[in-house]
């Protein structure tokens, strides 16, 4: 008996110990749209990016502005698939369709580069997609590794 | 013996030193011009110089003929000399000199050609078809002029739609896309997948079409091909208009900028080309060339710099003005 409470004490304060862990729940994130898109586009270093109007951004990735609060991207001029895009929906139900939304955007992109630009496919692969809460990102840049100590500095 | 020894008077000494010193001046000029000497009167620089005086009697006979039979050559009598109260004078020219006149004429025609080509983007040989040349208009056309619009084309024109800043109007446009993979290639994206340009086309609603194609043939063998494609491609994206007879803009191949391109065949020479067969089409099926080489080029047939950092995609600054140039240069009427 001993024994046995022994184990279910140290199993017990284990779980404990662990469920304390993790630090922020992602539902409690919050982000500031414009930096983190800001400091993303800086591991660009490649050609040239811009920043896109409300109206291209929501076409190039096909969100539906109805369950957008705020977005912002940065695209490319053509010559390269290095982009930023930050989103946040108005619900969070909504932030899993638009990471599927950006791995779209990354096969769709990849499948263009592999015969027009193929050094660019490399990127593609490595492109940085995350989400918390209401937030999804989209990175494709010259510094993946960069680019997911940023967003991870973020909260996601 | 006596004569042998008998001693010389001074008139003969001073004789012996004469021939002497004669003697020595023909050694030195023997040793020192030997050569030319020789040439001079050998048998062969003989021969050759009878022949040189003998051509030179013979052309001076020539021209003298000719002079005598001038004329009746047939002489040259400019229609407004014959006019002018001076007819009865006339102006004479010889056949020679007209040649020459025209063959200088037609040399500043070029010049002056070359210079206008150079000047306003267009290439050369382009004057038969400026009626195709979208002219400026006064006043910018407002925004919704692109509400039925779609813009087709390639990787240029979707830098366009990313940095002009332009809000309205449909895009279809790829990466990549060309004349050869326009029919065959699953070019443009949408939320669950890429599909073909007509495919895409097919779900627009539009009475205006602007079209960019041609910077990924650049280079290519055929251009009558590439005109030929060109022209087919353009009718089917027509086919899916919503009106029977839409307007179709066809914007140049902007100029490249040779510096920073990186295949050989990625140059302005090409670009020209291309342009020309372009404006060709536009003659024959009605279309507007929209010049966007008068904006962006530096005047000697290049692509501005400053203005793209791989020498053919423009940056945000550029295609602004790229967007600017298009809503000036449209057909009033409509």
């Amino acid at each position: 008996m001993k024994k046995f409470l022994s184990l279910f004490t140290a199993v017990m304060l284990t779980a404990l110990l662990l469920t304390a862990c993790g630090g922020k729940k992602s539902a409690d994130v919050s982000v500031d749209i414009k930096a983190l898109h800001d400091e993303l586009a800086v591991t660009i270093t490649s050609g040239d990016i811009a920043e896109a109007s409300a109206s291209i951004v929501e076409t190039t990735y096909f969100l539906n502005k109805d369950k957008v609060e705020e977005s912002i991207a940065s695209l490319n001029s053509g010559a390269g698939a290095c982009e930023v895009a930050v989103v946040k929906c108005k619900d969070s139900d909504y932030t899993k369709e638009v990471v599927d939304l950006f791995k779209n955007r990354v096969k769709s992109q990849s499948t263009l580069f592999a015969s027009y630009n193929a050094e660019e496919v490399t990127k593609l692969d490595a492109a940085v997609i995350a989400s918390a809460g209401n937030y999804a990102v989209l990175c494709v840049t010259d510094d993946a590794e960069a680019a997911k100590q940023i967003i991870k500095k973020a909260g996601f | 013996m006596n004569q042998k020894n008998r001693r010389l008077t001074r008139s003969e000494q001073r004789s012996r030193l004469v021939i002497n010193a004669l003697t020595l001046i023909v050694l030195i000029l023997v040793v020192f011009e030997g050569k030319s000497l020789i040439s001079l009167f050998s048998a062969q620089s003989l021969q050759e110089r009878i022949r040189s005086e003998e051509e030179e009697l013979f052309a001076s006979a020539d021209i003298q003929s000719t002079e005598a039979e001038e004329p009746e050559t047939e002489t040259l009598v400019s229609s407004a000399d014959t006019l002018s109260p001076y007819a009865g004078l006339g102006s004479i020219r010889t056949a020679t000199e007209a040649s020459t006149e025209a063959a200088t004429e037609a040399a500043e025609k070029t010049e002056e050609t070359t210079e206008r080509s150079l000047a306003t983007g267009l290439p050369a040989g382009s004057d038969a078809y400026m009626t195709t040349v979208v002219p400026a208009q006064a006043v910018p056309m407002d925004d919704s002029y692109f509400n039925d619009a779609v813009f087709v084309g390639d990787s240029r024109l979707e830098g366009f739609r990313n940095f002009s800043g332009i809000e309205n109007g449909s895009f279809v446009t790829a990466v990549g896309m060309q004349l050869e993979n326009f029919y065959t290639d699953d070019l443009i994206a949408t939320a669950t997948g890429n599909i073909k340009v007509l495919n895409a086309l097919a779900g627009q609603n539009y009475s205006k079409i602007y079209v960019m194609l041609g910077t990924n043939e650049l280079g290519a063998w055929d251009l009558d091909h590439v005109k030929e494609t060109y022209t087919k491609v353009l009718s089917d994206i027509k086919t899916y208009a919503a009106t029977p007879d839409p307007i179709v803009y066809v914007f140049s191949v902007i100029y490249v900028d040779e510096s920073l391109t990186t295949a050989d065949y990625v140059n302005n020479q090409n670009v020209d080309a291309v342009n020309l067969k372009i404006l060709q089409m536009c003659q024959e099926e009605g279309y507007h060339y929209i010049n966007l080489n008068e904006v962006l080029s530096d005047g000697n047939g290049s692509l501005m710099q400053g203005t793209s950092s791989d020498g053919v995609h423009l940056n945000a600054e550029s295609c602004a003005t790229w967007l600017e140039y298009t809503k000036l240069h449209y057909l009033p009427t409509v």
